[in-house]
């Protein structure tokens, strides 16, 4: 990795590769800036120091730094050896977007303090989320769906959710607003969703199309023999399949397109 | 320069209506958060630092990039036209972030008996896969350090000519005596070295970046 340049053969330095790159594709006055904190005393300094030596003005006018992850034992780098990656996650069992949610329940400029209790508290969290949005979707019909563009509820639902990104990024309030929404009982499925669709453009946490958690080990069994009672007419035995599926946490519903199911709602 | 981003097909949404928000964010320049006004109406340019390719990113890490994701889908949501920049650092990152030991590139490749090329590359499409795992939406452009080199000789031949570098055998160091118009930190640049000899670095040379510094850092005004 190496380059002939005016001074001999060498090679370009970190910082002025940001300088460079960045004004490249932007221009000389850039608007937003963003990295780690840990940026802030040396790369960052020295991009501002080049790249305002260079054009003589101002260069950039935001930025916008994200805090340290924290261990119990300190931040987290490379270099200390405590060294996480999403490899690691996923050995432990998390999907990466159990690490996503964790991080919205954090402000970008707090310390979010990371564990594994804490990542299985995220789990355990975007999982309910998932499982009332799919509730949602099996209640929802197309007619409310219609309704709840000018439902008046929505529309405060909506001034939150932008208030509170609007104040510094303040995402954990935002996903508490959406938590309202979801809970709130009397603003109908249709209108619910619309919400939930909306706020997950900012979210990202895949929840219109969110699937269930892994069925108990026999629930499947149960529900394809389900299946079988109902072709055979056997309405009582479907019956006592559905209340012991129930018992388990698995609610079923028949569909022109065969059994859907999903998990029932927990806190 | 400019000229390239109001031709750019990149930003998304048509820009002009992003004034109902009032966004208000977080300043490191001026410590408070500000009510956000961009350059030009209805569209935001943005730069992000990416990753040093040299290993995988660790969650410390992605925990930045999850959050720039956030402001990016934010300010889209808000109407803005946002062309999202970041780099992809595959040269030129030493040991310490203060342009001292060696290229973290090279070491990986001593440590993993592969070229510096593979294993730049390699550890890029791993970070987009994590990326693309955590809902991370590719930024606009993404530009890797190795494929800017000849744009960077100009911008450090510019910087010689305004007297704000000088060489030393075959390094160019930034001259940490001047003076940026703004300041992030409220510190004064370190030394940087904006270009680098290959060959290897005489021990006196490398004490010359430190003693520059402090003696720049010791002369100015510090809280």
């Amino acid at each position: 990795m190496k380059w002939d340049s005016p001074w001999g053969v060498g090679f370009p330095g970190w910082h002025i590769e940001c300088s460079v790159m960045a004004s490249k594709y932007l221009g000389s006055h850039i608007d937003i800036h963003c990295g780690g904190i840990d940026h802030i005393s040396i790369h960052h300094t020295n991009e501002i120091a080049q790249s305002e030596c260079y054009y003589g003005h101002r260069w950039v006018n935001w930025w916008m730094h994200a805090e340290f992850l924290v261990l119990d034992k300190g931040k987290m780098s490379k270099s200390s050896g405590e060294f996480l990656d999403l490899s690691a996650v996923r050995e432990e069992g998390f999907d990466p977007l159990h690490y996503r949610y964790l991080c919205l329940t954090a402000h970008y400029r707090s310390h979010l303090r990371f564990s594994w209790e804490a990542l299985d508290g995220a789990r355990r969290g975007l999982q309910n989320l998932y499982n009332r949005v799919i509730a949602l979707r099996l209640t929802a019909s197309a007619k409310a769906g219609r309704r709840a563009a000018t439902d008046p509820a929505g529309e405060r639902y909506r001034e939150q959710f932008r208030a509170a990104l609007a104040d510094d990024l303040n995402v954990p309030v935002a996903l508490s607003v959406l938590w309202s929404v979801v809970k709130d009982a009397k603003l109908d499925a249709a209108a619910r969703l619309a919400l939930v669709e909306a706020f997950d453009r900012v979210f990202g946490l895949g929840l219109i199309d969110a699937q269930p958690a892994e069925l108990p080990p026999d629930a499947m069994a149960m529900i394809r023999e389900r299946e079988g009672a109902r072709q055979a007419g056997d309405w009582a035995k479907a019956d006592e399949l559905r209340a012991k599926l129930a018992e388990r946490g698995v609610m079923v519903k028949d569909t022109a397109k065969g059994t859907e199911w999903y998990l029932s709602e927990t806190d | 320069m400019m000229s390239e981003v109001g031709n750019t097909k990149a930003a998304g949404n048509a820009p002009g209506h992003a004034v109902d928000w009032n966004l208000v964010f977080f300043n490191t320049l001026t410590r408070s958060k500000d009510a956000f006004v961009p350059i030009e109406p209805g569209r935001v340019r943005l730069y992000c630092c990416g990753p040093t390719v040299y290993n995988t990113a660790h969650i410390g890490n992605l925990r930045t990039y999850i959050f720039e994701d956030l402001l990016v889908r934010v300010l889209r949501e808000a109407g803005y036209a946002v062309t999202h920049v970041m780099n992809i650092t595959d040269v030129g990152h030493l040991q310490s972030d203060a342009d001292e030991g060696e290229d973290k590139m090279v070491l990986a490749a001593e440590r993993e008996h592969r070229s510096p090329w593979d294993i730049a590359r390699g550890y890029e499409e791993t970070f987009f896969a994590d990326c693309a795992a955590l809902n991370i939406k590719r930024p606009d452009i993404v530009s890797r350090a190795t494929e800017h080199v000849t744009e960077m000789i100009a911008f450090i031949e510019q910087l010689e000519k305004n007297g704000c570098a000088y060489v030393i055998d075959g390094n160019v160091y930034f001259d940490v005596s001047t003076r940026p118009t703004t300041n992030c930190a409220a510190a004064c640049p370190t030394a940087a070295l904006p270009w680098r000899a290959s060959r290897p670095t005489p021990a006196s040379g490398i004490r010359r970046i430190s003693s520059c510094g402090s003696r720049n850092r010791s002369s100015r005004d510090r809280s």
